[in-house]
């Protein structure tokens, strides 16, 4: 837990810094409202303690810009004796909760504890409604540590509005996890609009994405807005963006970077809020070094990344993701199947699915149909699965070091049930160790 | 104005068993709502024989009927029937295909192919090239795609 305290007396400043790191806390301390904010823009933090009345910029002013920038931060003001109107302003105004001068720091620790708890328990319930789909109508399912990972991601992602990139093969999901990071960032509730860059033509794909005026070429008999001005305030997913032209890119990156744009034969410059989602199947960096994706361009993009692994590498999900689509698509044929026989299930998983999620949902819906039993046989499997052997290789893709560690620590702790001790006393390391390789 | 769709590419050694594995990607490519290219590759050696069908022409018109019938019968591998027969099986399974025959080796084929082409979710080979080149040469020959490869081969004792 990262703590910034700005107090513009000494004295009181070192006192709470000590106490706060003596109780375990990262602290940090600034003497004024403006240093502070400067501090927040500058690096993370999740509490902030400030006081009323500072030089430059006061503590209600800094609270107004902080709550403004960074929603997630909680903020407790420190109040002179008495001033219970000034609490009640900041209360008013967003603050996490206040303590009045002359203040016992114990009672300061418990609202910091109080804060952390609540903190706590907002990022769980988060994740929760994310991996259960509560609070948008998207199922997610989230059995596997990679997919739990993803979940974490998403829900530590929910209070900024930063532009994200989703890799992933085709069929893992992107579009699902873009979906989730709308409805439950901060943007939810306004528009989030799709566009796949591999389906449309150069022309089609900037008609869609800026609109054009009548007129602007054959066939434009009206003026039609473009995505980027109907989703004003909202997200647009642009799925497969390596398959964007390159002229398109430059004036994709102007909307980025400058907010504005004009529509294909227009004169007119609009302006625009839009949070970016991108999404790629294919290896971004091979794209960048054979010239056909800018670099300026990714990194734009690319604020936060999201790598969703295909199905294959996470086994763990095949079984629930079966039972999902089970029941969905047997309500769907009004049809009463109670479940997998254990020899599908095998083959099921024996797999490699390179269409992914999209090829196992596809392949139980058609086994839902075909299925005259109370449960899915490898009878209703398609039968091009036993003649063949199917081996998926991805290209390009070399694991980093950091990544090959990941792994082999997920598998021992699959090995061993989760548990962390005895993983780390296999793998001859700390548990610290262990915990660093998980967090990278 | 009319959308493109997605594709998976099949590529396969045109000859006898040009359709072995085609079963498998048509279920893919309809699995994941993608269309499908065939592409045939023609080994150089086979489409050098394409000149010799002007040779077996010219030994026809001179009447050696059986030295023509001989030429033609080594270079008809791919004819439009059997391609007419995926084009039929590709629109009962609701997917839209095309098809191409291209004289190349393997690689240059599929990178010229994918660089000509948007929307290419993935390639996948079929068993006579697995078989042909082996995992590992085909590991070396798609170092330097960006999409998803998928090898079909078959077990040793499957019929299809």
């Amino acid at each position: 837990m990262r703590i910034l305290a700005a107090e513009d007396e000494d004295i009181t400043l070192k006192h709470l810094l000590y106490t706060l790191k003596k109780e375990g806390f990262e602290a940090k301390g600034v003497g004024n409202g403006k240093d502070a904010l400067n501090e927040i823009k500058a690096s993370k933090y999740d509490i902030l303690i400030a006081d009323i009345k500072m030089p430059v910029m006061g503590g209600l002013e800094l609270l107004e810009s902080v709550k403004k920038s960074q929603p997630d931060i909680d903020v407790l003001i420190i109040t002179g004796f008495g001033s219970i109107e000034s609490a009640v302003e900041a209360m008013s105004k967003g603050a996490a909760d206040y303590i009045t001068k002359p203040f016992n720091l114990d009672e300061l620790i418990l609202k910091i504890r109080k804060i952390e708890e609540k903190k706590s328990l907002e990022k769980e319930n988060t994740a929760l409604k994310i991996s259960l789909g509560i609070g948008s109508d998207i199922p997610f399912i989230a059995k596997s540590r990679a997919m739990k990972r993803i979940v974490g991601l998403i829900q530590s992602i929910h209070a900024s509005d930063c532009n994200v990139m989703i890799s992933g093969e085709s069929g893992v999901g992107k579009g699902l996890v873009a979906r989730l990071i709308h409805s439950t960032g901060i943007r939810k509730g306004k528009p989030f609009l799709s566009l796949n860059c591999a389906v449309f033509t150069e022309d089609m794909l900037a008609s869609e994405l800026f609109g054009h005026e009548r007129g602007a070429f054959t066939g434009a008999i009206s003026q039609k807005p473009g995505l980027l001005e109907i989703a004003d305030k909202g997200t647009v997913f642009l799925d497969e963006i390596a398959e964007m032209p390159t002229s398109l890119q430059a004036k994709l990156l102007k909307v980025i970077e400058e907010k504005e744009f004009m529509r294909v034969g227009g004169i007119r410059t609009i302006t625009t809020d839009v949070r970016f989602i991108a999404a790629t199947n294919q290896n971004l960096r091979t794209v960048i070094s054979s010239g056909k994706f800018r670099e300026d361009l990714y990194y734009r993009l690319n604020v936060m990344d999201i790598h969703i692994l295909p199905l294959r590498e996470r086994k763990d999900d095949i079984v629930p993701l079966c039972r999902h689509f089970l029941e969905k698509h047997s309500k769907k044929a009004n049809k009463r199947i109670l479940g997998f026989s254990n020899d599908s299930l095998e083959v099921l998983m024996s797999y490699s699915f390179p269409g992914n999620v999209r090829e196992l949902e596809n392949m139980v819906e058609r086994a839902v149909i075909l299925e005259q039993s109370h449960y899915i046989t490898t009878e209703s499997l398609p039968q091009t699965l036993r003649l063949f052997q199917i081996e998926t290789i991805v290209p390009g893709h070399i694991k980093t070091i950091d990544e090959l560690s990941r792994d082999y620590v997920e598998k021992v702790l699959d090995f061993v049930g989760q548990n962390k001790s005895k993983a780390a006393e296999l793998l001859g390391i700390s548990r610290t160790s262990l915990w660093r390789i998980l967090k990278q | 104005m009319a959308e493109m769709i997605e594709r998976v590419i099949f590529v396969t050694k045109a000859g006898e068993k040009f359709d072995e594995g085609f079963t498998y990607a048509l279920e893919l490519a309809s699995s994941i709502n993608a269309g499908i290219t065939v592409l045939a590759v023609c080994a150089k050696k086979l489409a050098k024989s394409y000149e010799d069908m002007m040779s077996a022409i010219a030994f026809a018109e001179e009447g050696e009927d059986s030295t023509a019938r001989n030429m033609v019968n080594r270079i008809e591998t791919l004819c439009d029937e059997e391609v007419d027969v995926l084009r039929i099986r590709s629109a009962e399974a609701g997917v839209s295909m095309s098809f191409e025959a291209v004289e190349n080796d393997f690689d240059s084929a599929i990178s010229e192919h994918l660089n000509a082409m948007q929307g290419v979710r993935m390639v996948l080979l079929s068993p006579s090239i697995v078989v042909k080149k082996g995992l590992k040469d085909l590991r070396q020959i798609i170092k330097k795609l960006s999409i998803p490869v998928v090898a079909i081969t078959k077990p040793a004792k499957a019929d299809a």
